[in-house]
């Protein structure tokens, strides 16, 4: 049986997760991952999303439809993740893409068990949940100096049609980008300063990143990667702001969308790194900070 | 007498700019044309015009492209220099008034404010996707009213009570200008109750959450209307400044960059004559060896592939930079 799995979207990073679990559901399966995001697949997404959807879930839609069309796969694997870290739920677009799956491709047979951490409770194979994590992205290695901290979703930083090569740019202008990814900080978990904590779980993960890697590295700027329609990032782009404008950070917030030129893209993020480079020179020279 | 001269380029979406200066930034000739849908066509015109004008009497030591045609123009003529339109503005602005603090730049296509702080750049931001507000929006509206735009600020400074427009969006803002031009209002009111509110538009959309200190320039195609000048002051209540070269001051900047860039080295300018007898060409195709579809473009002089580039997997390319690399081997 042909098991297809979209990674992309909230699904991104679980692809090793995924080979432990499904043989141990299915039987006599054979696993397909839709792979990178193709320009085809963001045609079908936004094609059949609605206007409410961010752009991940639109291009998430193209991953399925790509599985259906091209893979002819029997079986969509999509659980459903109410929440992937204790005391806190996932995006509610996240929550309901399986139902938004099921209503745009009625034909289509899924298989939504249910993933909640919630009050650790998890209704699905023992076994293969057992001190085992979700999500396995790479870490962002840490330089002495010359960092910039571009701070997304996982789904964003790991997708090249989502970051439009934004990393690349930064490392070819000679700085090293650092980047939280999703429930791997969790092994130096620290709490935030934050009156209240993050309602969902990847607005805690990035905040945290943020804070921690504010007081403990030598970064140069910030940049938040926007994606449009988001309403987690809304908020958290604001305090990120705020708190950048506080401790004298360069900020800089890009929104991507369903553009396809990156030129607006590469030009602000150029101006930006001109900026910190400027700042840089002058501090050299003067002795003095210029923050702020 | 020969002297050294850098060269400046700024192709934007609306307007092509070209100017040159000597080696103390002294502005001697600058050029504000249409781009026209053809940015190489009419940076050959320009240079050609320098040419005919100056002749061999003209060395060039170093040059710099900016705007949103940066790198085609750097192909062309051979930069020293590819730089965003950005840092190029701010660097000119700082080189006229010094204690700058604050640029507003308004050109075709895009709008910028830029934050200054002891001639340092320290923050900056930019339109988003919506056009409202800039160049073109303007252009358009003059155009339905039957008003030429170097006409625009000249009558819509009179108004006594301008009217209010939305300008949040550019479609709605058309939408409130004709229904107060069917209730009878003068033309003048409706024009300056337009520059208001793109005004407006350009504080709430860009200058939010940022302090805006005085001395504030304002520069870009858009500071030759008087009246958005005006509107800027009365919203801000304070004075704003409108450079003498507003409009060139993108081409401005790079070439004060390229002077900086190119001291002591030799300058990739390919000269006048080479520039002026090339054919340049570039033809496009869409790769269809993968399900990215990507939109190939090459750069042709006479007839010689030159460069290639909007390739994701750099196959063509091969190399991200390989246009502005190899420009110099032209």
């Amino acid at each position: 049986m042909k098991v297809g799995v979209p990674n992309s979207f909230c699904y991104a990073g679980m692809e090793n997760f995924f080979i432990r679990v499904i043989p141990e559901v299915l039987e006599d399966s054979q696993i397909i991952f839709s792979g990178k995001t193709t320009k085809e697949m963001v045609e079908y997404g936004l094609k059949n999303g609605c206007d409410e959807l961010c752009i991940p879930a639109k291009i998430f839609i193209g991953h399925v439809e790509y599985l259906i069309r091209k893979k002819n796969v029997d079986v969509l694997f999509l659980p459903r993740l109410v929440s992937v870290l204790p005391g806190t739920y996932s995006c509610p677009k996240i929550i309901g893409i399986p139902d938004i799956i099921k209503a745009n491709y009625c034909e289509a047979k899924l298989l939504v068990p249910e993933i909640n951490l919630r009050k650790k409770r998890k209704i699905m194979s023992e076994k293969s949940m057992k001190n085992e994590q979700l999500f396995d992205f790479p870490m962002a290695k840490i330089a002495k100096t010359k960092n910039i901290m571009v701070l997304a979703h996982s789904y964003v930083i790991f997708d090249e049609f989502l970051n439009k090569g934004i990393l690349e740019t930064i490392k070819n202008a000679g700085y090293n980008p650092i980047y939280p990814a999703y429930y791997r900080f969790n092994s130096f978990y620290i709490s935030s300063n934050l009156p209240k904590e993050f309602f969902w779980s990847s607005a805690r993960d990035i905040y945290n990143y943020f804070e921690w890697a504010v007081n403990n590295t030598q970064i140069d700027g910030v940049v938040y990667l926007m994606t449009f329609g988001c309403g987690i990032d809304s908020v958290l782009q604001e305090l990120i702001m705020r708190k950048c404008n506080k401790v004298g950070l360069p900020y800089l917030c890009i929104t991507v969308d369903e553009h396809c030129a990156d030129v607006g893209i590469q030009t602000r993020i150029e101006a930006y790194l001109d900026m910190i480079e400027w700042r840089r020179k002058s501090d050299e020279k003067n002795n003095i900070s210029t923050y702020g | 007498m020969r002297e050294d001269f850098f060269l400046g380029i700024d192709i934007g979406s609306v307007s092509t700019n070209v100017v040159l200066i000597d080696k103390n930034g002294e502005v001697i000739e600058s050029m504000y044309l249409r781009t026209q849908g053809k940015p190489i066509e009419i940076l050959q015109k320009a240079l050609g015009t320098l040419y005919e004008k100056y002749g061999d009497s003209l060395r060039i030591k170093g040059v710099g492209t900016t705007g949103s045609g940066r790198h085609l123009a750097s192909l062309v003529v051979g930069a020293d220099i590819v730089k965003n339109e950005i840092t190029a503005h701010a660097k000119a602005a700082i080189f006229f008034v010094p204690d700058v603090r604050t640029i507003i730049e308004i050109g075709g296509q895009d709008s910028k404010i830029i934050l200054i702080k002891d001639r340092i750049v320290i923050d900056f931001a930019m339109n988003t996707i919506c056009a409202a507000g800039t160049g073109s929006f303007l252009d358009r509206q003059a155009e339905r009213l039957n008003i030429p735009i170097e006409k625009f600020g000249e009558i819509a400074i009179k108004s006594q009570n301008p009217v209010r427009i939305a300008g949040r969006c550019a479609v709605f803002a058309e939408s409130d200008m004709i229904h107060k031009q069917q209730l009878g209002h003068p033309c003048e009111d409706i024009l300056f109750g337009l520059c208001l509110a793109l005004a407006r538009n350009y504080l709430a959309n860009l200058a939010k959450g940022k302090r805006l200190e005085s001395p504030i320039l304002f520069q870009g195609g858009v500071a030759a209307n008087i009246a958005m000048k005006k509107a800027f002051e009365q919203l801000l209540g304070i004075q704003i400044i409108v450079p003498k070269y507003y409009n060139v001051m993108g081409a401005i900047g790079i070439a004060l960059l390229a002077k900086e860039r190119t001291k002591g080295l030799i300058t990739k300018f390919r000269g006048f004559e080479n520039i002026h007898r090339c054919k340049f060409e570039t033809k496009g195709f869409e790769c269809r060896d993968c399900s990215n579809y990507c939109e190939v473009v090459g750069f042709y002089s006479n007839g010689n592939l030159v460069a290639r580039w909007g390739d994701k997997c750099q196959k063509y390319s091969s190399n991200r930079n390989y246009h502005i690399e190899n420009s110099k081997n032209l």
